[in-house]
């Protein structure tokens, strides 16, 4: 056995262990609701929740497939650093809301809250189901990350992968959202270790940065392509601009990204958080930059695999033992966003089909049992697609999936701010944008050959649609995705006063403004006892449309002098 | 806007309206108990349920129940800066001038992420420290609501 996979396997045994331990870390009486298993107990510190963001955001796929593309186009594939900048100051304003009406109606969901805010069953399961839909393929890209790592150390494809997988299952299952929290603090060390390796690497090869960006220029020069280059050409501007706004909406719709946020303790967590992220950015970066450094060094992919590109880097350059901490970092970074997206699309398929349409009354007990076992069919599903149907595969699912979830922002992310939209408008602009978006993806070649310019597939070939589609004559794209939620904006904001008009009933916002704002410590704001305790607080079915929903005024009850339970039904 | 049909019930033949402002309370009637009038307990139907006749109405709801964006304030006006300049690469597209032999381009996207960590963590302070100043008037608020 090489040192690197010996190194290699030390590590992920420990992580293994880790996660099954999690179960015990802060152990709830019960581990059998939902806020325990799959957020955690809702209650997690700065730190954890940094670590917990952090593994979350920046997954293992991110770390493998980004360089590749830096190292196939330069500038042009740099485009997850503004798009993981920007990210930050947009959560800032929105996620302190979402976190505060999710923790005074204990959602656990996006689409839970949906359904409250507008009122809307229909609404809120299509959320749901486009979270799901958006997720699987996610997982698969884990996967890949993993897959390119024992590519390198060179063992096979299918048993390695399926018996990594398998452990994380278990560990999942077992412990929920505390697994992945406590292992991700050993993906971020690895992590920093491997951007300490490179940065020392880089210095010690004669000439540094310097010669490594003159060389990858070099390179670039010679290429027939014409989109590739140190700095973006012309035509990739637009393309480059829209990506990385588009993927900044779209990770803060991610399923999984919310239920990280959830986690934490309180709204100021949350913040300090978003204010520390940005600087974890730099760790993605200076990984892109061994793009350049294996252009460098003459690096080329493993078995025709590009995504091999990073972890063979880490072979030919650094120790043995440095390199297989690297490749532990990577197969660790794909453990842990694996599993809170598998939570993820679990606890949605619960909240909001199992409940809803299946067995309305399910207790605590049952639900986390639900989310437990779909969480397992999830990751699951997602080995299947990988090792039955191809890599190539679940990539296109996945840029189908970025472009799916984007057309949630009108209901998720503007319904924090406003219930002005018409329940119906949502669900039409919700179509159109799904409609528009895969015929868009659709049209869209892949292209490659010497020079990149050669038809090698004729649909579903990336995300960067070709603006002469529209008849103007230019090289310029732009990101499929922005178009689609322009279109379903556009259509939602038209709609919406139509129906009004045509006096098509709105639903009902069972929120309040207040709601969007409570902190920990506020009333409102349900105290962990109480959701621990895990049943329902008894829902008082109203009368009429018109009679208030909650105790009333005048009629004392023996929960009044618990401020927290006078609060809400649930949703 | 529309204050017909469901919306405004009509009690005991008499078009009295039940929602509205009387006597300073804001007080809402029920279709199915008649004239019974409750004040407003914390959840509220929106939209056409009458509660919010005329834009004029709604200001002073908003007012009288602190309704209004409790979360609002200027500085989150700042955020702007490290949004928009990261999506203009007219400003970083560029290779002079290298910084440890690296490209323009690339050290000033990666100093992006300083930027907006010193924003968010400059706004996080001057939200915080304005809602525990005007920490008072939102709690009233909300004590009238609730």
């Amino acid at each position: 056995m090489s040192t690197q996979l010996t190194v290699f396997v030390v590590v992920f045994g420990a992580v293994a262990v880790m996660g099954f331990a999690a179960a015990r870390w802060r152990r709830p009486d019960s581990i059998h609701t939902l806020e325990e298993w799959g957020l955690g107990g809702r209650a997690f510190g700065n730190w954890v929740t940094f670590f917990l963001l952090s593994g979350d955001v920046y997954t293992a796929y991110t770390f493998v497939a980004v360089p590749t593309l830096v190292y196939g186009m330069g500038a042009a594939g740099f485009f997850p650093v503004p798009f993981l900048v920007i990210v930050y100051p947009m959560l800032f304003v929105v996620l302190a809301r979402f976190w505060s009406v999710c923790h005074v109606h204990g959602f656990v969901t996006p689409a839970e809250f949906v359904r409250a805010r507008f009122g809307s069953r229909g609404i809120g399961t299509a959320v749901a189901l486009l979270g799901i839909v958006a997720t699987m393929p996610y997982i698969a890209l884990q996967l890949i990350g993993m897959e390119a790592v024992f590519e390198v150390m060179g063992l096979p494809k299918g048993w390695p992968l399926t018996l990594a997988f398998v452990v994380l299952a278990l560990y999942t299952f077992n412990s929920g959202l505390r697994g992945p929290a406590l292992v991700s603090i050993v993906k971020d060390a690895l992590i920093l270790w491997a951007v300490l390796a490179v940065l020392m690497i880089v210095a010690m090869t004669p000439g540094q940065w310097d010669t490594i960006f003159r060389i990858a220029e070099n390179r670039y020069a010679i290429t027939p392509r014409t989109d590739d280059g140190l700095v973006l050409p012309v035509q990739s501007q637009l393309n480059y601009v829209t990506l990385a706004l588009g993927s900044a909406v779209a990770l803060f719709l991610y399923p999984h990204t919310l239920t990280g946020v959830l986690a934490s303790r309180n709204r100021s967590t949350l913040r300090r958080n978003l204010a520390v992220l940005p600087i974890y950015t730099l760790t993605l970066g200076v990984l892109m930059l061994v793009g350049f450094a294996a252009l460098y060094s003459g690096v080329q992919p493993v078995g025709g695999n590009a995504n091999t590109v990073v972890p063979q880097w880490f072979n030919e350059n650094a120790p043995a033992w440095s390199a297989g901490l690297a490749f532990a970092a990577i197969g660790v970074g794909a453990m842990v966003p694996a599993a809170i997206m598998s939570i993820a699309a679990a606890n949605l398929f619960t909240r909001d089909i199992y409940r809803v349409y299946l067995r309305p009354y399910a207790s605590a007990r049952e639900e986390t049992y639900v989310s437990k076992s779909v969480s397992l069919t999830v990751k699951f599903g997602a080995l299947l697609i990988l090792l039955l149907l191809n890599t190539q595969f679940a990539i296109d699912l996945q840029l189908i999936g970025g472009v799916v979830i984007m057309q949630t922002l009108p209901a998720v992310a503007l319904g924090l701010y406003t219930n002005w939209f018409h329940r119906w408008a949502l669900g039409l602009g919700m179509g159109a944008g799904l409609v528009l978006g895969l015929f868009m993806l659709w049209q869209v070649p892949k292209l490659g050959g010497a020079d990149g310019r050669q038809v090698v597939r004729e649909h579903f070939g990336g995300s960067a649609w070709p603006l002469d589609n529209l008849g103007f004559d230019t090289q310029a794209a732009i990101y499929v995705g922005i178009v689609a939620l322009a279109v379903n904006l556009l259509v939602a904001v038209a709609a919406t006063p139509v129906l009004r008009g045509l006096g098509v009933a709105d639903g009902r916002d069972l929120t309040r403004e207040h709601d969007y704002v409570a902190d920990e410590g506020d009333p409102t704001v349900r105290r962990m006892t109480e959701i621990i305790d895990g049943e329902p607080v008894p829902e008082e079915k109203p009368t009429s449309f018109f009679t208030p929903v909650g105790p009333r005024r005048g009629t004392p009850s023996a929960q009044d002098d618990d401020p927290s339970r006078r609060a809400y039904p649930r949703l | 806007m529309r204050a017909e049909g469901s919306a405004a019930p009509v009690v005991g033949g008499a078009a009295a309206r039940v929602s509205g402002l009387r006597g300073g309370e804001w007080v809402r009637g029920t279709a199915a108990t008649g004239a019974r009038v409750l004040p407003v307990e914390r959840t509220i139907a929106r939209h056409r349920s009458g509660e919010w006749p005329t834009v004029r109405d709604r200001r002073e709801r908003r007012a009288a129940f602190g309704e209004g964006r409790q979360d609002k304030s200027r500085w989150h006006w700042l955020l702007l800066v490290p949004i928009v300049l990261p999506l203009m690469p007219v400003i970083y597209n560029r290779v002079d001038p290298t910084l440890l032999g690296m490209p323009f381009f690339y050290w000033c996207q990666l100093g992006f992420a300083f930027l907006a960590s010193g924003v968010i963590a400059f706004v996080h302070k001057k939200v915080t420290a304005a809602r525990k100043q005007g920490g008072k008037t939102v709690a009233t608020a909300g004590e009238r609501v609730g």
